[in-house]
């Protein structure tokens, strides 16, 4: 018999809280390229491996997003630079952006996304015709 | 000139505004020494060994290289390469590009020999062995006949 069944007069049901987390949210460095057709994004993230990465696009804003996953290491602390944590960051791109074509990979812990331009957005040539 | 009478509490003042200065700048002073540091590292010892974090996103083997010198000293050193080819216009350069090398002073001697490093998703994780005359020795204590 579960819980639930015995105590009969109970209809709400309160769901396990899940372990907070008390993690640190880091703001990753990143590099934004233009290029005549794409945009290019490249965020440091060390120690993120690409499960835990999100890349969201939605009404020309980008997020991404990463979990930084350390191995806790044993030993007492002497030097402590970083802890593990979370890498977040958003972005309103104003360029026209083919939302369906973008892509990502993390490579190295570095994510790189790419934004092409709507076709609308990207340059053209015009030949000029002789006449 | 009574300035002699009111000097020392001016004195006081200053000492104590310089007292202030100082403690703002020490809880700062470990974040703004930072600024600019690369790889950020994390340090950790237990009795037999050294360990070495570092952060070091976008580097391969080919472009990382770690000595060991004075017998205490780690430097990690390198180039991080940027994909610019003067084709594009960039509106965010944060990701630092360039030549970076980092000495570690460890308290100390490891056995050059046994470090070992593993690199992976851009996390560097170093275990350096302590010399054999840095680590504790157990001395058996032997019961009197």
């Amino acid at each position: 018999m579960s819980e639930l069944t015995k105590n009969n007069s109970t209809s709400v049901v309160e769901k396990p809280t899940p372990v907070p987390t008390r993690r640190a949210v880091y703001t990753p460095q990143v590099d934004i390229l233009e290029l005549p057709n794409e945009l290019v994004l490249l965020v440091d993230m060390p120690g993120v491996v690409a499960d835990s990465v999100e890349v969201q696009f939605e009404r020309g804003e980008l997020t991404v997003r990463g979990q930084q996953r350390v191995q806790p290491l044993d030993g007492k602390l002497l030097v402590q630079e970083f802890e593990p944590g979370d890498f977040y960051r958003a972005f309103l791109i104003s360029q026209e952006i083919a939302a369906d074509q973008i892509s990502a990979e993390l490579k190295h812990g570095v994510l790189t996304v790419h934004l092409p331009k709507s076709a609308a957005a990207q340059p053209r040539r015009i030949t000029v015709k002789t006449s | 000139m009574n300035t002699s009478r009111l000097l020392p509490s001016l004195w006081a003042s200053f000492d104590r505004l310089h007292g202030e200065m100082d403690r703002l700048l020490e809880g700062w002073g470990s974040d703004l020494s930072l600024v600019g540091a690369f790889p950020l590292v994390n340090v950790r010892e237990n009795a037999d060994a050294f360990f070495v974090e570092a952060e070091v996103p976008g580097l391969t083997q080919e472009n990382l290289q770690i000595s060991v010198t004075h017998r205490n000293q780690v430097t990690l050193q390198g180039e991080r390469h940027t994909n610019d080819n003067g084709s594009g216009r960039w509106h965010r350069r944060e990701r630092g590009f360039g030549r970076f090398q980092r000495v570690l002073q460890l308290p100390a001697p490891i056995d050059a020999d046994k470090v070992e490093a593993k690199l992976e998703n851009g996390l560097l994780q170093l275990r350096l062995p302590k010399a054999e005359e840095a680590r504790p020795r157990r001395i058996a204590v032997k019961a009197a006949e």
